[in-house]
């Protein structure tokens, strides 16, 4: 996020505020308007120096489009690394790479269509999938990736799981434009699909005790991407994405908590694991920024 | 479109549900006479129907009574089939049937919990149509349940106004599409097969998830609730 990408968004937050860059603020009518639901304003922020950043539909976009190209890049590396080319899964990789491509195709119409003019599309390979950042002395954090159908999997049902849970998050930010809503919705469908495929592909060909929705059962993923804690901590602290879905509780009309203790009695008993499983959580946008800030 | 903020208006619980369609109030099971009598005046006499329709109501209360329909036909098949297994499952398949049934009672209980009064009847589910005794038909049958419940709710999630419950079904519509994807990988573990129909192109949209409207899922369905007929002209198009 660059300075003046801030500034915009914290005066979208104070509307009407000081003068926009024309393109922009014309993205953000075409894209509906939307700050997030009105949630910044409903909060009562005062002034933008207090509020927090804002989520606009435009960033949004650009936020899945950034992710689109990561993991249509990361299939793209897959499908060339020599460790992969016997893989028993090869043509889903092919079908993986052309939705995310696809997906990406469409983002970049639609900021185009906003008048925004999108990040070209990148030149495989343009992501670094170790975590060095693409600087060499930086430590390796996923030596795998690559190397072997096992360390692949496991990266990519964390990205796809990611995916689909980020997705969710910036959904809510889209909700004034119905239908760009309806596009970012099907697509989020088809992540979970990805990432739900991959969870059994783990399961059936690495051994891994996964399930195919996230669950507290499953053997956490070493290496395990990082992102910030929330709520954040001082000194911060990171934690698995997983962490985020291990959520158990749910509001709905309004500020109602769903009553789960009294609900699931009975003939409406379940398991342990099965409440935190039933639902799939959205990573919040910080979380996201995070994530994809790990591989470039 | 306003949207009510879950941190905002403690107050917005009740009032959504106040505004709804008096018909979606508790098990309304009108006759179908009725109804019909309400159609304008240059229709042509209507043809007697005997069914009993089960109207879901408008607004919100309308979508949660459609997707707590779709839960409740859900939970109710993996209930039946663990009640009496058949005798060719293989190893696994009732662990993972035991963690479904749970997904789609929490769903149904979430669902059935929100609507509070407004809440459409418990619908008796009539299985005769599918066979529930062999592994084959308790697949087949679980995989168009999921199927139609992810491209059902994909077709009317953009439509649901309240943010929580917006929230909360984007959740439960994830783990739907999980459920299909798991059930087609269980039957056919072939390259691509989790994808193959669920995944459409209708340009400018390429790669998305498949959408059914209210009227194709309970049509597709309408043999698992008779006698009952369900009414889905009230819900929101657009």
């Amino acid at each position: 996020m660059n300075l003046l990408s801030l500034l915009n968004r914290l005066s979208v937050a104070d509307q009407p505020a000081a003068p926009a860059p024309a393109p922009r603020r014309q993205a953000l009518r075409q894209l509906g308007q939307a700050v997030a639901a009105g949630l910044p304003l409903a909060m009562g922020a005062g002034s933008p120096a207090q509020a927090k950043i804002k989520d606009t539909a435009l960033d949004a976009v650009q936020l899945l489009l950034r992710l689109e190209d990561l993991l249509a890049d990361f299939y793209t590396q897959a499908l060339a690394a020599p460790a992969l080319m016997a893989a028993p899964f090869r043509a889903d990789l092919t079908l993986l790479q052309t939705h995310q491509q696809n997906h990406a195709a469409f983002l970049r119409q639609t900021l185009r269509d906003a008048g925004v003019t999108p990040p070209p599309a990148p030149t495989s390979p343009r992501y670094d999938f170790s975590g060095r950042r693409g600087n060499p002395s930086n430590p390796i954090l996923f030596p795998t990736v690559f190397t072997g159908q096992n360390g692949f999997l496991e990266m990519a049902q964390q990205l796809e799981d990611a995916s689909a849970a980020i997705y969710q998050g910036q959904a809510a930010f889209i909700i004034g434009n119905r239908l760009l809503l309806d596009a970012v919705l099907r697509m989020q469908a088809v992540e979970a699909r990805h990432a739900a495929h991959l969870r059994t592909l783990r399961r059936t060909l690495s051994g891994a005790r996964v399930k195919s929705w996230p669950s507290r059962a499953d053997a956490a993923p070493n290496p395990a991407i990082q992102v910030p804690s929330q709520p954040a901590t001082t000194p911060p602290s990171t934690t698995s994405i997983y962490a985020f879905e291990a959520n158990e509780t749910q509001i709905m009309s309004g500020a109602r908590l769903v009553p789960y203790a009294t609900l699931l009695t009975g003939s409406n008993l379940v398991q342990t694991n099965a409440l935190a499983e039933a639902f799939d959580e959205p990573l919040p946008t910080a979380q996201a920024t995070a994530l994809l800030n790990i591989f470039g | 479109m306003t949207f009510s903020s879950s941190s905002d208006k403690p107050t917005a619980g009740p009032s959504w549900g106040r505004r709804a369609f008096l018909q979606a109030t508790g098990a309304t099971a009108a006759s179908a006479a009725l109804l019909l009598a309400g159609c304008s005046s240059d229709d042509p006499t209507p043809e007697p129907v005997n069914t009993t329709l089960v109207s879901l109501g408008s607004n919100d209360v309308g979508l949660l009574n459609y997707v707590y329909l779709l839960k409740q036909l859900q939970a109710a098949f993996y209930q039946k089939v663990l009640d009496n297994p058949p005798t060719d499952l293989q190893a696994g398949d009732l662990a993972f049937l035991n963690d479904l049934r749970d997904h789609e009672v929490i769903h149904r209980e979430t669902l059935r919990f929100a609507l509070g009064n407004q809440a459409i009847t418990t619908i008796p589910i009539d299985f005769t149509t599918v066979t529930l005794t062999t592994r084959a038909g308790v697949l087949a049958t679980a995989k168009r349940l999921e199927d139609l419940g992810s491209a059902g709710i994909a077709g009317i999630l953009r439509l649901v106004l309240d943010q929580s419950h917006f929230a909360t079904l984007l959740k439960i519509s994830s783990v739907e599409n999980r459920h299909s994807t798991f059930i087609r990988d269980v039957l056919s573990p072939a390259a691509g097969t989790f994808a193959t129909d669920v995944v459409v192109n209708t340009p400018p949209l390429l790669s998305v998830a498949a959408t059914q409207t209210p009227a194709q899922v309970t049509a597709n369905l309408a043999p698992f609730f008779l006698p009952l007929s369900i009414f889905t002209d009230s819900l929101p198009s657009a």
